[in-house]
């Protein structure tokens, strides 16, 4: 393990996202939520991490870098725009939430339960700074993306070293 | 249609087998309830269309099928948590349901099925009457 997996936003730049794997490994998932929760402590410090109930309900997500934006999704069903806080601190963004619970109202009835609720908080770093104002955010079958365009000065120092031979 | 007879089920479908599609599909995760008149089979389809979601009853089995489109952005995924693809999973009925009378609701990535109890076997209060 290089130094760079200690680094939350360069650990994953390696791993190629394969679409012949029909499942994602739940052991590569479990792991990195072990990374995800060691690192929170650092990254940016959020008050509910220590408090593992709030941790029943972590929506996944996925970060697309593009020479001009980050795109971030996240699959939150059964969640509408209220439920959802989105906001830009120290860098990174961060993602609040809680999944209403139903079964709270109608707990005699269940026989299976598989879905998640609760309050959750997903922190993702950027490692460019982003502007805050022209940051989209839309949610659309289940799905929330949030769409956070590169500042000029974060794009301009994105340079092309040329490689000189002899 | 105990927990028992789900769970049965869902282990008895063969999920490692050849499929003719690429996409991959994933089992989505349900809560199932019951009351009186009817079971609730609530299942989480994030990120699908309400036209690409089929739902199937035949020879007692309860098939659901969604497709989800990929995510469509520029450049490259950097971190990838969640992958897209089909959705599907079958549960097995018994008699007990009325099967013409299933209704399927879907919205906000979450697709909620209705299955009535048939009328013999919704429990019934028995007046009891004095001479």
């Amino acid at each position: 393990m290089s130094i760079s997996d200690l680094i939350p936003w360069k650990r994953n730049r390696n791993i190629s996202v394969n679409k012949s794997y029909p499942f994602h490994s739940s052991l590569q998932k479990e792991v990195n939520r072990l990374f995800d929760d060691f690192g929170r402590n650092w990254d940016i410090d959020f008050p509910f991490n220590s408090h593992p109930e709030l941790q029943n309900f972590r929506p996944d997500i996925n970060l697309a870098e593009s020479d001009n934006e980050y795109v971030v999704t996240a699959e939150l069903p059964g969640m509408d725009e209220k439920d959802v806080t989105v906001e830009l601190r120290n860098g990174g963004l961060i993602i609040t939430g809680e999944k209403k619970n139903e079964k709270e109202e109608k707990k005699d009835g269940y026989i299976y339960s598989e879905r998640s609720y609760g309050s959750f908080s997903r922190q993702v770093p950027l490692p460019d700074e982003v502007n805050p104002d022209s940051v989209e955010a839309e949610f659309k079958k289940g799905i929330l993306k949030i769409k956070l365009p590169k500042t000029e000065k974060a794009k301009a120092e994105h340079k092309r070293i040329d490689i000189k031979t002899e | 249609m105990s927990n028992k007879d789900i769970q049965k089920k869902e282990t008895a479908v063969p999920h490692s087998v050849e499929r003719i599609n690429d996409q991959p599909v994933f089992i989505p995760a349900v809560d199932i309830i019951e009351d009186n008149n009817c079971f609730k089979i609530i299942a989480d389809i994030p990120g699908t269309d309400k036209n690409s979601i089929d739902v199937k009853f035949e020879k007692n089995i309860l098939t659901i099928r969604a497709e989800c489109p990929e995510d469509s952005y520029k450049g490259e995924l950097v971190y990838s948590e969640y992958k897209t693809g089909n959705y599907e999973r079958s549960f097995s009925v018994s008699d007990e349901i009325d099967s013409k009378k299933i209704e399927a609701k879907y919205d906000k990535g979450v697709l909620t099925l209705i299955l009535p109890k048939a009328a013999s076997v919704k429990p019934r209060t028995i007046e009891v009457k004095s001479e």
